[in-house]
């Protein structure tokens, strides 16, 4: 076939026409396109995401596929995703080295199921190729240890570093690895602080896309002293759909907004139960009030997990159901959730890509 | 999330100036020894009852930052030469402050007659910046 139809520019005009729905350009444009190498008939390129858990993913490369095939003289295309996590830090802030994004997963009130949201996403990340880590920052009811299967001491690394331990590829570090699982700790505000501040920068966390933040219930010293020793990227915030808790979501998102911590939305939580014997659909506590709240305060909604049995026996056998059933619609729900986040972060991160840089990456030293 | 102007560039601008570029083109100094002596710490600002503790003449008018870092993606803290350290100063609050008492200056914000200027946001504030979120304690 004629080469002078057949080559880069023609290729790279027809990708010109994929768009990618979350950033609203084409992934030309944003620079997605690498490697594209053209040998006779035979095309291939590599398309860079901004999250390998990006949602759209395969609608991407099948357009691509597509798209690519369809130029005359093209007998053969290879396109291979790839990923390379962006950066979201909003306000410009500190960040710990090495670590891309910091996303807390909270709620306003306990017993929503936000450490299992928090694990399930932590490990949705992971198996989508990111590298994660996990801190459980409930000082107070650490769980972490139990549900991740892991036990023991961290070690010291060099420089004084805290080692994390790892469970299910992603790095962890909890409370529950430094206390006595039957002894309650029993602190005051500044030891908490200080215990936030070790847990970030003094954990060897290595090169992470994403450092997920287990914080307790509430609107308390945890969520405030986060939000102050290191700029977050944003927050996912955990409910049921009953009204009582959704108070109390109300809470948790408007602390973060006067925090000036993105909310990237909404999960709600035991949305609905399937039963086993007849597979119909009950909803226990309602349904609907998450998405409800979303649009009231105009944040997005993330997306609804149903009530599984499943994931409280493989909670507490430290095998959560992302990792032990990944079909079963809880999985695919927190999947669903963990690209909408994963998403989100990749916005964030175009959007400040183009500010003026960092506020105060470093302090001011003041000269007289 | 909240539209309100953010802080794009914090830098020091005078030997006793220290300049906020905000996101809305907005460009402000501020007087350090003013700044200290706003500080809303429950050391200075009564907690309860919002009666003001730290008098103005208590803060003398060399004194100067000697660090100030950023506290997570809402406010900065300030080491002050007199030895205080817990005041926090969150973005709103220095917003707040900004347009109680400073016309806009400096080169962005006559760079573009359109943008808005100080003033307009009144009432926007309100809430933030007087006390829970700004303190360290």
């Amino acid at each position: 076939m004629s080469n002078e139809i057949l080559n880069e520019d023609a290729v790279l005009e027809v990708l010109g026409t994929v768009q990618d729905p979350d950033l609203n350009r084409d992934i030309v444009s944003l620079g997605f396109i690498k490697d594209l190498v053209i040998d006779g008939g035979r095309v291939s390129f590599k398309v860079e995401l901004t999250t390998p858990a990006c949602p759209v993913k395969e609608q991407l490369k099948m357009e691509c596929f597509t798209k690519v095939s369809g130029i005359p003289g093209v007998e053969e295309v290879d396109v291979e995703m790839t990923a390379q996590t962006r950066q979201a830090n909003p306000a410009g802030g500190p960040t710990l080295p090495g670590v891309k994004n910091i996303v807390a997963v909270a709620s306003g009130k306990g017993g929503v199921g936000k450490s299992t949201t928090a694990i399930n996403l932590a490990l949705s990340l992971k198996a989508s190729g990111a590298s994660v880590g996990l801190i459980d920052a409930d000082v107070f009811g650490p769980s972490m240890a139990m549900m991740f299967g892991v036990e023991g001491q961290p070690e010291m690394g060099e420089n004084n570093k805290i080692l994390p331990l790892e469970g299910h590829g992603v790095k962890v570090i909890s409370m529950g690895f430094l206390s006595d699982s039957d002894r309650p700790v029993i602190w005051r505000g500044p030891m908490v602080h200080q215990l936030i501040r070790q847990f970030t920068a003094d954990v060897e966390w290595g090169e992470l896309d994403y450092l997920i933040v287990d914080l307790p219930p509430g609107t308390g010293d945890a969520q405030l002293s986060m939000s102050q020793v290191v700029s977050m990227s944003g927050v996912v915030i955990v409910t049921t759909p009953q009204d009582v808790s959704l108070i109390d979501a109300r809470k948790g998102l408007k602390m973060f907004e006067q925090l000036k911590v993105p909310i990237l939305g909404i999960v709600e939580n035991m949305s609905y139960f399937i039963c086993p014997n007849c597979d119909e659909r009950h909803e226990i506590f309602r349904h609907g009030g998450g998405r409800k709240t979303a649009e009231e305060l105009e944040v997005e909604y993330l997306g609804e997990i149903p009530i599984d049995p499943a994931v409280v026996t493989g909670g507490d056998a430290g095998q959560p159901i992302v990792v032990e059933a990944p079909e079963s619609p809880a999985a695919v729900a927190y999947n669903e959730v963990a690209g909408r986040v994963a998403a989100r972060l990749s916005i964030l991160a175009e959007q400040s890509a183009g500010g003026a840089g960092p506020v105060m990456p470093e302090p001011i030293d003041w000269k007289s | 999330m909240s539209g309100k102007p953010v802080p794009v560039e914090i830098k020091q601008s005078g030997v006793r100036e220290l300049r906020i570029a905000w996101s809305d083109g907005q460009v402000n100094d501020f007087d350090v020894v003013e700044l200290r002596r706003s500080c809303r710490c429950a050391n200075c600002v009564d907690e309860l009852t919002g009666a003001q503790i730290l008098h103005p003449s208590q803060v003398g008018e060399d004194v100067r930052p000697q660090t100030i870092r950023q506290v997570g993606n809402y406010a900065f803290q300030v080491n002050w030469t007199d030895g205080h350290t817990s005041g926090i100063f969150t973005f709103d609050y220095l917003r707040q402050l900004a347009e109680a008492t400073n016309a806009p200056s400096g080169p962005a914000a006559a760079e573009d007659g359109s943008g808005p200027r100080a003033g307009e946001e009144k009432g926007a504030g309100g809430g933030c910046g007087s006390h829970g979120c700004g303190c360290s304690h």
